[in-house]
């Protein structure tokens, strides 16, 4: 009887907070809010903790800079979850079949973009093919420019008419279809201005996209609002989003359990349990490009005076195939005969990685006590990440310098593969005192080979052709044992359960189709 | 006196070079630099990053940078941060008003608090009031404001849910909003003002014992004066010169913020910047708010010396 009575109180309290206003517009069970549909209205908050610090589309680099700046200045063209070129301001992405890209007889190509009819700025001045050449000219003007990859293979455009740009590149150049796709650059606000990185530009670029920038205030918050003349009737959803500056990861979390916050992106594995565990929070986890891996220096000497130089210990290719089966798995183990087989000589060598990484540094621990089992000795002498990666020979980058052994830290390709592998794989971008430092060939990876095969992919626009290429190069790369990967980092964004339309993208920031997120009623 | 303050002004000139010269060489020796943050970039070529070196000045020797930099900022050219090539005079401009609100807030509270309660706990020395005061305040003292500021949001904003986690102001708030303005500070100027408030009253305290019992004291009481105007005018106004100093070093905290405050609860002020441009080895901003902040402390040092004689006539500069 006590008990009936106890559970009718207990059923009761269900009732009326369901029935309560707190509960109002979703339904009770906590169904993911895409239930009811898309909902126009509202403001959004979302947490960032990084200051943005330039958000004009040639002059930004941060992440951050890049989630608040998406939704804004758009490019011709953008990349879907599945990893495919959409067009955004122009027809369609030009190929080869369609027409849009001719390969001509002297090893050079053209590609011709087509504008979206009625396209305007976000002020209602109207787009054209001026501004496609303009950006171009910006990208390569500005000598603050960050990176001008793509930019500086174009040796000219020519604009036929309002809607039409030719763009007259000098080689075959395969990732052209997202060379235009950070942002085009207004040439009615900016032609006449004469250093457009110390102009209000920088924190406030004028775009085409579904919101424009109203408010930026530095280390407090950054506002957008719906754009009157964005070509998409009906979006987007929301009236405005509030890019809001927080201290740290972790108060991220606290205002987004509080409710002060309805979005962030980039949470840590580690946290994730406690997440989700939390009423009205739902996470997203997808994959990334980016992959935590070891490179193993194959030419270790003095300051890379010597790119033909071999490692006392890493030359070794059957010392390189032991850690590399004596890192994963503990299994793999008994198999590891090849430290031992080097005739009972200790080897010795050091790791380096990012100082401050829990993660990164129990990895070393369990590596110690691993390659300690097949007659290895592996020292730790980690350096800070504005040091280890910062990318510059005179910086004193030890990957630049070859002053390492073995580093360990994670890195993300572009959409594209061929910047990437060009610069990792290919034997001239061996970083050495010789060429100044270019390059990041930071295992000293060398097979003219792999040169070949590289070379081949970059020289044709054929899909199947560069696919093949590319896995002959990664085949040799692998079969050397020159990096060991480790594991593939995840995306991980987090939400209150009543913001819609959110989608994790493989190959863009979070905010890359901002113009579909909703809110519905708590 | 006024040779006396141009005497001491001129001193200062070779000190704040030195200061200049010492900051400009640590910055620098700190390893890394403002590039580092393109290697994530795929897109980056070394080309690029050579570019940028050379755009920014970062490939000249370390003397010849200075040089340029100190050469530009005597005439008032505080040169453009090398990462969002904003003016550092508008970057310090947008957070200067909001440190003057935080440090100020915790100026006046500290000073208000200061005196009831130090002149209290001296006059009442080893009562109940005095042992708590102490015991307290030294607990305080001892607190780091990392962890003292945890805790407030952890208990005031996270379990209570009485003030907001951090910020200086409620996402989309229009306008200015007194009573919002005021929930923001609370727990960021409590932070401070606890710590500060330690050290403040113990001060007080002791120097106010120190005072009370001197003969002038018991000649006052003899005349006949009431306790209160023994106590306010007599003890507090000799008691409180040591004071005064201490609070005139802390006016350069007005312009400088506070580091770690700042970043615990998202304050965008002076502290935060710094601390941002720490991390972006963004040298020029980092040299215009340190030049700005050891030009204030020299200044108000030498203001409190003025205002020590000023307070005690015994005291005389020559």
């Amino acid at each position: 009887m006590q008990v009936s009575r106890l559970s009718l109180v207990i059923a009761l309290a269900f009732v009326v907070a369901a029935c309560g206003p707190s509960t109002g517009g979703t339904s009770p069970s906590g169904a993911p809010s895409a239930s009811g549909g898309p909902v126009r209205g509202g403001t959004l908050v979302f947490a960032i903790w990084q200051e943005p610090v330039a958000l004009a589309p040639h002059l930004r680099n941060q992440t951050v800079a890049n989630v608040v700046a998406r939704p804004v200045t758009e490019g011709l063209s953008r990349t879907d979850t599945d990893g495919n070129y959409q067009p955004r301001l122009a027809k369609q992405i030009p190929t080869t079949t369609n027409g849009g890209v001719k390969l001509t007889s002297d090893g050079k190509m053209d590609v011709t973009w087509q504008l979206l009819p009625n396209l305007k700025w976000s002020d209602g001045e109207a787009v054209t093919s001026a501004d496609i050449k303009f950006t171009w000219q910006v990208w390569m003007k500005d000598p603050n420019t960050i990176s001008r990859t793509g930019f500086d293979q174009i040796e000219s455009i020519d604009t036929p008419d309002d809607m039409t740009a030719v763009v007259h590149y000098k080689t075959v150049y395969g990732p052209y279809p997202n060379n235009f796709g950070d942002g085009l650059i207004p040439k009615h606000v900016l032609e006449n201005v004469q250093d457009i990185s110390k102009s209000d530009y920088v924190r406030m670029p004028l775009g085409t996209g579904a919101f424009k920038i109203t408010e930026f205030v530095a280390g407090d918050h950054i506002t957008v609002e719906r754009n009157p003349n964005y070509r998409v009737a009906g979006k987007p959803y929301l009236d405005k989003v509030i890019f809001r500056s927080v201290p740290s990861r972790e108060a991220a979390i606290a205002q987004l359990k509080a409710g002060e916050v309805q979005g962030m992106w980039n949470l840590l594995e580690s946290q994730t349990p406690d997440l989700e565990k939390t009423p009205d929070v739902k996470l997203e986890i997808y994959p990334s490009p980016s992959v935590e891996r070891i490179e193993m220096n194959t030419a270790k000497n003095q300051d890379m005076t010597d790119p033909n130089s071999v490692h006392p210990v890493l030359g070794d290719i059957n010392v390189r195939h032991a850690l590399l089966l004596a890192t994963p798995k503990q299994d793999l183990i008994d198999k590891l005969l090849f430290g031992k087989a080097k005739g009972g000589v200790r080897a010795s060598i050091s790791i380096v990685t990012t100082t401050g990484d829990q993660t990164r540094e129990r990895v070393e621990q369990v590596l110690v006590d691993q390659y300690k089992q097949i007659g290895v000795e592996l020292k730790i002498a980690n350096q800070p990440s504005s040091v280890l990666l910062s990318g510059s020979w005179s910086a004193g980058d030890p990957r630049k310098r070859g002053s390492f052994d073995l580093v360990m830290y994670a890195s993300s390709p572009g959409i594209d593969p061929h910047n990437t592998v060009f610069q990792r794989y290919y034997s001239k971008n061996i970083p050495s005192a010789a060429n100044g430092g270019n390059g990041q060939d930071y295992t000293r990876f060398k097979n003219p080979d792999a040169d070949k095969a590289i070379d081949e992919a970059g020289s044709t626009l054929d899909f199947d052709k560069r696919k093949s290429a590319y896995a002959a190069a990664l085949k040799l790369l692998n079969d050397a044992h020159v990096i060991i990967w480790l594991y593939e980092r995840a995306g991980i964004d987090a939400r209150r359960t009543n913001v819609g339309g959110w989608s994790g993208n493989v190959w863009d920031d979070i905010t890359w189709n901002q113009e579909e997120w909703y809110l519905t009623a708590r | 006196m006024g040779t006396y303050v141009l005497r001491r002004l001129i001193q200062a000139v070779p000190l704040l070079l030195g200061i200049s010269i010492a900051s400009f060489a640590i910055l620098k020796a700190i390893p890394g630099g403002p590039l580092a943050a393109y290697e994530n970039d795929p897109n980056v070529t070394d080309a690029d990053i050579r570019r940028l070196e050379h755009e920014l000045g970062l490939d000249q020797p370390v003397p010849l940078q200075y040089a340029s930099w100190l050469g530009k900022f005597v005439v008032g050219d505080w040169g453009y941060s090398v990462v969002s090539h904003q003016p550092v005079l508008r970057l310090i401009g947008e957070r200067l008003p909001n440190t003057v609100l935080l440090m100020g807030t915790v100026f006046l509270v500290v000073v208000l608090l200061t005196i009831p309660i130090g002149t209290l706990t001296a006059v009442r020395q080893y009562s109940i009031f005095d042992h708590v005061t102490t015991g307290t305040t030294f607990a305080f003292l001892s607190m780091p404001t990392f962890w003292l500021g945890l805790l407030l949001i952890i208990a005031f904003g996270l379990d209570l849910r009485w003030l907001p986690l951090g910020g200086m102001r409620a996402p989309g708030a229009a306008g200015v909003d007194l009573i919002d303005s005021a929930r923001h500070l609370v727990l960021p100027v409590a932070t401070i003002a606890l710590v500060q408030l330690g050290s403040r009253v113990r001060y007080l305290r002791a120097s106010m014992l120190e005072t009370i019992s001197q003969d002038f004291m018991r000649t006052a009481r003899a005349k006949g004066l009431a306790e209160r105007v023994v106590v306010l005018r007599h003890a507090l106004k000799n008691a409180s010169i040591p004071l005064v100093t201490v609070l005139a070093l802390d006016l350069p905290e007005l312009f400088a913020g506070a580091l770690v405050t700042e970043q615990i609860f998202g304050w965008p002020g002076m502290g935060r910047l710094f601390w941002d441009s720490a991390t972006r080895f963004d040298y020029p901003v980092l040299m215009g708010i340190l030049a700005v902040t050891s030009t204030l402390i020299v200044l108000a040092n030498l203001f409190a010396d003025v205002l020590y004689g000023y307070l005690d006539p015994r005291i005389r500069y020559g």
